[in-house]
């Protein structure tokens, strides 16, 4: 282990969390790179939402979904969130793309469930298969997973789920906290998706702008973001998040040079809903790795 | 020269990058580390670090050694490992608790070891962190390790919660009536805790936990309950203790107003391990001295 993933993992094991990491130059000359268990299955939660954006692009570029296409969603059929059309009470009609906008720029769980049942399991991993991601696997989606929680935690709801997640007083096994039973990817294959995406290969040249657009919008200013505050820096990601897992996978760009790829998997020893140390491990962890790839070497 | 001891000092200096904070980590003066690593150099013949008035900082020859210094350091700490599993083979199991269990339960747990796994089984005691390396390293076979905690690939069995109570200096005034005490009227006091190395998940949990019912305490280390009596004897802070006999002249008990603090203990043990009849075992002892109605499932 060398000096760099010396003071990664010092930074995970700071904030109570184990991790795990892969951070890579996009474009320039030799491919730099730096992991800590970047090979090892990682339980994905809402980064799944990232397969399931270029999957759609897929889709409109082979004209088997019109992202201008208007599309209904009832609240008796939403997935529980916290965001977006899942805390709506009436029904809204929207495009394709705009549902697919809200799944990624606040992590909307009831947009990405619509998105998942329009695009199917299948063609998802075909998807996977035809990048050469082998390794990544969606099972299901949000509400799939929310059922698991209910039944692991013996409640009646996913809010009664969650809150049992939370508490220190018990400890029961979580599946969905288990790689070999959820949605699954590595770090690396997911540095690889947004590599493609970045470079025009995950779909057509129009489709991957979409998505690196939609993956610019995202909000969220306190995982990766929270590396790399300063003026001249873009962000774009996709962060997930379920009980005590906290990850976020992005691109990282400063102005004037390569942007770096980088995913960041933690699974904290805390149970607590909010946990403002792990968040922020996951940016000084992607600040620590994308320093080292910057570093003067364009 | 000790070239272990030398590689130790230029390590601490190198993560700490100050002579003062490496000495006072390494629990030795200033004057001994500055001249143990002009000896490390001198013996090495190349210098390592650059010193200026701010601090120490590695030079190009320190950032190259420097993970050569940590494999040895590490060989060095698996040969002591594996040299005491030699020592130790006598012993049919080795058990491992947290400082902070009582000494009645640890002798609960103890002789639930002995009459389950039969033969000798030898005790240690050490923090949650050390007690999830030495079993993740096959050192120890099992551990009473304090909940939340990082534990790895470990196996680990349910939360098993001690009631606590505080300890409080007697002159001050949330001690002077015999009522349980609000956290929040404990302004002014430090809180006597084990340091955050020995668990940062359960050390930042409780500190968190003040912090929410209204009290900022800095921590004052202490590492054991002996150690936590003292300073609250000496009316520099309060302490929580899972130990009901322990107190001292100077020193009043009281319960918690409010929520609870508990104590929360887990046993942990190896993926591999063939069955789980000992961790069975201990957890049964230990729900037994927790008593009834402490014991979450």
């Amino acid at each position: 282990m060398n000096e760099r993933e010396h003071e990664i993992r010092q930074a995970f094991a700071d904030a109570g969390v184990r991790g795990w990491l892969h951070a890579t130059a996009l474009g320039g000359s030799r491919t730099r790179e730096i992991g800590l268990g970047p090979d090892e299955p990682v339980v994905m939660a809402s980064v799944y939402k990232l397969p399931l954006l270029v999957a759609f692009c897929r889709e409109v570029d082979a004209g088997t979904v019109d992202p201008r296409e208007g599309v209904t969603i009832v609240p008796a059929e939403r997935t529980a969130g916290s965001t977006g059309l899942s805390v709506l009470r009436d029904p809204v009609t929207m495009s394709w793309r705009d549902v697919v906008c809200l799944m990624i720029a606040v992590s909307d769980n009831a947009a990405a469930d619509v998105v998942l049942e329009r695009i199917g399991l299948d063609r998802l991993h075909e998807t996977m298969t035809h990048l050469g991601l082998t390794r990544t696997q969606v099972r299901g989606g949000m509400a799939e997973v929310h059922r698991t929680l209910v039944a692991d935690t013996a409640t009646a709801d996913t809010a009664a789920a969650f809150q049992a997640l939370a508490s220190h007083d018990v400890a029961p096994e979580i599946r969905a906290y288990d790689p070999g039973y959820g949605s699954v990817t590595t770090p690396r294959e997911m540095t690889g998706l947004l590599a493609a995406i970045w470079s025009d290969r995950a779909a057509s040249p129009e489709q991957c702008r979409f998505a690196r657009e939609v993956l610019h919008s995202q909000i969220w200013p306190h995982r990766l973001r929270s590396g790399f505050p300063h003026d001249g820096v873009r962000v774009a990601g996709k962060t997930g998040s379920l009980g005590a897992l906290r990850n976020e996978v992005g691109v990282v760009h400063f102005e004037g040079e390569h942007p770096v790829a980088v995913a960041v998997f933690t699974h904290a020893a805390r149970a607590d809903a909010a946990l403002p140390r792990a968040d922020a491990a996951i940016g000084q962890a992607a600040r620590l790795a994308v320093t080292d790839l910057r570093s003067g070497r364009l | 020269m000790d070239l272990l001891r030398h590689l130790e000092f230029f390590v601490a200096i190198a993560e700490e990058e100050h002579f003062g904070r490496a000495a006072g980590r390494l629990g030795i003066a200033q004057p001994p580390l500055s001249q143990g690593l002009q000896r490390l150099e001198r013996s090495l013949g190349v210098v390592l670090v650059e010193r200026s008035p701010r601090g120490v900082r590695l030079n190009a020859a320190g950032r190259d050694l420097l993970p050569r210094a940590r494999a040895l350091l590490q060989d060095a700490e698996d040969l002591r490992r594996v040299a005491a599993t030699h020592g130790a083979a006598a012993a049919s199991l080795r058990v491992g608790t947290v400082p902070q269990l009582t000494a009645r339960a640890a002798t609960a747990v103890a002789t639930a070891c002995q009459s389950e796994a039969g033969g000798l089984v030898e005790m240690t005691t050490a923090s949650t962190t050390e007690l999830v390396d030495a079993v993740t390293a096959g050192q120890l076979d099992l551990a009473v390790v304090i909940h939340p905690a990082l534990l790895g690939a470990l196996r680990s069995g349910p939360v098993v919660r001690f009631e606590t109570a505080l300890l409080v200096p007697a002159a001050h005034p949330a001690a002077r009536s015999g009522e349980p005490v609000a956290i929040r009227s404990l302004r002014g006091l430090r809180m006597a805790i084990p340091p955050r190395s020995h668990g940062t998940a359960a050390h930042d949990l409780l500190l968190d936990t003040l912090d929410q019912r209204g009290l900022v305490a800095p921590a004052l280390s202490a590492p054991d309950d002996r150690a936590a009596l003292v300073l609250v004897a000496t009316g520099r802070a309060f302490a929580l203790t899972a130990d009901p006999d322990l107190t001292a002249p100077g020193v009043q008990r009281r319960a918690v107003a409010g929520d609870p603090l508990p104590l929360r203990l887990r046993v942990v043990w190896r993926k591999e391990a063939a069955d789980t009849a000992v961790p069975d075992a201990v957890l049964s002892a230990l729900r037994d001295e927790a008593g009834d109605g402490a014991v979450a499932s």
